[in-house]
């Protein structure tokens, strides 16, 4: 994967004589740097100006840090959903926490999220019937309520909770609200970009949308090429901001975040990479355009487009021409869209053809984090990589020992997934993304999270929050159950 | 007393661990004896019994010869040491202990070993809080009411009052009886805090004239005989030498890896780089004890005179992270909201200023007379090259808003001396580091101003007090949380220190070393299962 990027790099920076194509390459030297938001910024101000000869090296550019990034907060989301539930759990199940009833909806949202749809109904409802809640509140339950009872199949129910909202919306974060749970639920009758651009209007001049609105809003854009809207409004917002405080005793506070955002943050980012990467591969230049289509593949397999994956995998494969570096990552991609399609014995026949190729840490690592990512359990992969990691050290094997510790932290293994991905990381600049894969550190810190070792996790996140603010509920949620969970004697010592 | 049928009764039976002859002396496990382990500190330690120690040399070397009732498993969990089992009355207020009958304490040379026993214990807790015990222990333990021995192998603890986390302040380490000089009291000049023994897997032989700690495994060990055979503590006043001392094979562990050297280990085979003890931060203190340094605006002025980025880039290539206040990044209780002071030297001396100093025909500030000349003590024990460099940037930048500052490196011994127990500073450079608790409470509640104590530089702000009271005595998690956020929030307003930056921390050793699991704190508590394989010992 590194190597493909350094080529393509390389590519792109060929003949960059021109002062036009100077942010190209600062914009490219920030990918390298993992600093995604900083790169997608300055390259999308030059996008729309771009003369037709830069325009489609602009265009793969802004392709492959849109996916990069898209990547991160997906597995970002995965990662709170995980780490909020977990805190909300332990909020709930104590009773010093009985004065919160926010806990009660979060937890009733989140296990919305994670599929939990009957747990999540008794949070939610119950809510909805707490009169001493804000009405806002309440009818914010009574939407996630509504999509509860849509997704068991009990469509009238919802709809009945949903009109009466609608009829009636406290605050325009309602409305927008309302409008997210239609756009997840793909209910586009109902119009939610309509229903999003009506909130946004209704904002009182000068102020700026809640987090909630933001989120909602970006998550609606999305999906529909509206994305420098949605930039556009990110870039007003404080993605640290909590969705909610609630103030109970004196000195007690408690702030929920929802894990929502860093969804429509992946959709947002996988929605700009398979644009961006799209015109790319239809642009004049057949090297560029091929380059473009294997990040593309990627793109649709991420978007859920697996059957788009496998034709313009096949497609580009069919042409000879193309080197064998370029090849084997889209056989990768074939064989991914293929076990996604159900084509399972087909996907493993071309990752046993891979594997006897005698694969570079590189390639293996790649094989290996497509399985670990699509829940594809081929047993060959994690031998090969095995193998391979055992040869060597240092930075030319570090993505493979992610790929390992990737492997290791879907099996829950918890304590080979640190050794591994640890062997890998750069301890010079252990939390600095400048210098290690962000994807890398987060893994790393889910390893450490499950092994209790919650400062090691804070620390990674401490780090990563300067690039990417929006890890801040990850951080809370982390401190909320290091405090509860953390037995010690209260020592401190002097060095 | 109203006992309660096993309402919070926790029985946690250590089966594979328990006594009997046939097991005492053996781990029961597949892995060999031998072996020594030599060790690379980058100090001596002052002393060796965890009573009046304070310093994390003497936590390492204390962990290894002592035991608690209870210990802290890998897992975060609460797990029997000297007790076996533990019985917690259902108002939080009464802990009983039911202590093992097969622990011995180390023999002294020419003596029998004595047996481990509840007198032992209520005697640790009364030395413990005896008003003339040199210690920093006493603030943690301040909740206990008394402590009973029911019979020589049962004791009972009775709290003040209910608080969280309580099970876990019993991991204290528990001295003898018979070990000390003085029975009432213990300060530095008693022999044991020098030639301590305990209950731990390891036993202190000797310490050598180069101040190398030697101890050697406890063969009647309670949990079975560790494996290696020795472990030689290794001071070094020189960081880089210790990092060519493992390199070259001369040890074996370091427990701090020299930033310096961590690229070079990081690409050797026969290390093993492990991060832990994220929890710690530098800081250069103030002694509020001197008038120039009492107005906050003062201190506040030093802190956005120096570019700390600037320092943690160039003479730690970077390699750590600056802070806003009492908390390290990585603990429970750091208030993300509250951002670094800048770098505003220009700020600074609008901030001395307001304070009403002047500056002199030597450019250096001045009130009623009185020059902003202070000195600066650094233990040479830091005195690593960075640090020398730390502390000559801090003169350099503070020298540029008009303050004169005069570093002294010191003897580890004789700073500490100077610092906790003369108040004999004004400004002083130091890290500390803190256990998951993240209890602040003795380095900045004005109850801890004293000798010995960890609130050096007299610190006192009632807001503080208050809130630290307040965490202390609730027994809630998230209100615990509220109280941390505010008291980093006040603290990093307040400025008693220049906090500075958490540094990478990781220690390194050679492979020959398995099973090696470091505590993020205490380092060694996991140290007896540890091995080598016999065909790399020597």
């Amino acid at each position: 994967m590194k190597r493909v990027a350094i080529l393509l790099i390389f590519v792109l920076a060929a003949g960059a004589a021109l002062a036009a194509e100077d942010n190209l390459n600062r914009g490219m030297k920030f990918y390298k740097q993992h600093r995604y938001d900083d790169a997608f910024q300055l390259l999308r101000r030059d996008h729309s100006e771009a003369a037709a000869g830069s325009r489609q090296k602009l265009q793969l550019s802004l392709g492959m840090v849109a996916l990069r990034s898209a990547g991160l907060y997906q597995q970002l989301y995965s990662l709170s959903l995980r780490m909020s539930l977990g805190y909300l759990t332990r909020l709930i199940a104590d009773e010093q926490q009985l004065d919160s009833r926010l806990v009660k909806l979060y937890l009733g949202m989140t296990l919305l999220q994670t599929g939990e749809l009957t747990e999540s109904t008794a949070f939610l409802a119950k809510f909805v019937d707490d009169k001493g809640a804000l009405e806002k509140d309440r009818q914010l339950a009574g939407i996630d309520l509504g999509a509860a009872y849509y997704l068991q199949g009990k469509k009238d129910r919802a709809e009945k909770f949903w009109s009466k909202i609608n009829g009636n919306p406290s605050d325009p974060s309602i409305v927008t609200s309302l409008a997210s749970v239609y756009n997840r639920l793909g209910l586009d009758a109902k119009d939610p970009v309509a229903l999003c651009s009506g909130a946004l209007a209704q904002q009182a001049p000068g102020t700026q949308p809640s987090i909630r609105m933001v989120s909602d809003i970006v998550g609606v854009y999305a999906g529909r090429s509206r994305i420098d809207e949605s930039l556009d409004l990110l870039r007003q917002s404080d993605l640290r901001s909590y969705f909610h405080e609630e103030m109970l005793v004196e000195n007690k506070v408690i702030r929920f975040y929802d894990p929502m955002l860093l969804l429509n943050l992946f959709h947002l980012y996988a929605s700009a990479a398979v644009a961006y990467l799209q015109e790319a591969a239809g642009g004049p230049d057949e090297k560029l355009a091929a380059a473009a289509g294997t990040y593309l593949c990627e793109g649709y397999e991420m978007t859920g487009a697996a059957d788009q994956s496998q034709q313009l995998a096949e497609k580009l494969l069919a042409e000879p021409k193309w080197p064998a570096w370029m090849k084997n990552r889209l056989t990768i991609r074939l064989a991914t869209a293929q076990y996604l399609l159900g084509q399972k014995e087909t996907a493993e026949s071309q990752f046993q053809q891979l594997l006897q190729s005698k694969p570079d840490p590189d390639l293996a690592a790649e094989l290996l984090m497509a399985c670990c990512n699509h829940g594809i359990d081929f047993p060959p992969a994690v031998i090969s990589a095995t193998e391979l990691a055992q040869k060597g050290e240092g930075k030319a094997f570090a993505s493979l020992n992610h790929a390992l510790g990737r492997y290791y932290l879907w099996k829950k293994d918890y304590v080979r997934a640190v050794v591994h991905m640890e062997a890998g990381r750069d301890k010079s600049n252990k939390n600095r993304i400048e210098f290690n894969d962000p994807l890398m550190l987060i893994h790393l810190a889910d390893a450490y999270y499950y092994s209790r070792k919650y400062s090691e996790a804070l620390e990674i996140f401490f780090e990563m929050s300067k690039q990417f603010p929006a890890v801040r509920q990850i951080q809370v949620a982390i401190q909320g159950v290091y405090s509860m969970e953390q037995k010690s004697a209260g020592d401190a010592k002097i060095f | 007393m109203k006992r309660l049928p096993i309402v919070v009764t926790i029985f946690l039976m250590m089966c594979c661990l328990a006594a009997s002859p046939a097991l005492a002396g053996q781990r029961g496990d597949q892995f060999p004896d031998g072996g020594a382990l030599n060790y690379g500190e980058y100090g001596r330690p002052a002393t060796l019994d965890p009573i009046t120690s304070n310093d994390m040399i003497s936590l390492r070397i204390t962990e290894l010869i002592f035991n608690g009732l209870v210990g802290i498993d890998e897992k975060q969990e609460i797990i029997p040491e000297l007790a076996e089992r533990w019985e917690i009355e259902e108002d939080g207020k009464k802990y009983t202990f039911y202590l093992r009958q097969d622990v011995a304490w180390h023999p002294r040379e020419g003596e029998d070993a004595k047996p481990f026993t509840a007198d032992d214990v209520v005697f640790t807790y009364d030395i413990m809080m005896h008003p003339q015990t040199i210690t920093p222990l006493k603030v943690r333990y301040e909740f206990i009411e008394s402590v009973t021995k029911v019979d020589d192998f049962t004791v009972t603890f009775t709290l003040k009052r209910p608080i969280l986390n309580a099970l876990a302040k019993f991991s204290f380490k528990v001295i003898p009886r018979h070990g000390l000089q003085n029975q009432e009291f213990l300060t530095r000049e008693d022999p044991f805090v020098q030639a301590p023994i305990g209950t731990g897997p390891y036993m202190l032989k000797n310490i050598t004239a180069d101040r190398e700690v030697i101890l050697v495994s406890n063969e009647n060990y309670f949990k079975g005989r560790p494996h290696i055979d020795k472990y030689i503590a290794r001071p070094f006043a020189d960081q880089n030498i210790m990092g060519q001392a493992l390199m070259f094979n001369a040890i074996d562990m370091i427990v701090l890896v020299n930033h310096r050297d961590i690229p070079q280990l990081q690409g050797d085979k026969r290390f093993v780089m492990q991060p832990y003890n994220a929890l710690s931060y530098s800081f250069f203190g103030f002694n509020l004890r001197n008038p120039l340094l009492v107005d906050k605006r003062v201190r506040k002025a030093f802190t956005y005179a120096i570019n700390r980025q600037e320092m943690l880039d160039s003479f730690f290539n970077s390699q750590g992270t600056i802070i806003s206040g009492p908390f390290a990044p990585g603990s429970w209780a750091y208030n993300l909201d509250v951002q670094p002071v800048p770098y505003d030297p220009q700020k600074a001396e609008e901030l001395l200023t307001e304070a009403g100093f002047t500056k002199n025909g030597d450019g250096i500030m001045e009130k009623d007379g009185r020059k902003l000349s202070l000195n600066l003590k650094v233990p040479i024990a830091k005195e690593s090259e960075a640090v020398k460099r730390v502390v000559l940037a801090f003169k350099n930048y503070l020298q540029k808003v008009g303050v004169d500052i005069q570093p002294e490196f010191q003897e580890w011994m004789a700073w500490k001396e100077d610092i906790f127990l003369h108040h004999d500073y004004d400004l002083m450079y130091a890290s500390w580091v803190f256990d998951d608790s993240a209890d602040i409470s003795s380095l900045f509640h004005s109850a801890e101003i004293g000798s010995w104590k960890n609130n050096f530089g007299a610190f006192s702000n009632p807001e503080v007090d208050g809130l630290i009271v307040e965490a202390k005595l609730t027994l809630d998690h998230e209100k615990r949380r509220t109280i941390n956020r505010k008291l980093h929030e006040k603290i990093a307003d307040e400025n008693p220190y220049t906090f500075l930056w958490t540094l990478t921390n990781y220690a390194g050793y050679n492979k020959k070393l398995r099973k090696v699991a470091i505590h993020p704190y205490k380092f060694f508590s996991f140290a007896d299962e540890w091995y080598i394989p016999k065909s790399e010992q020597r």
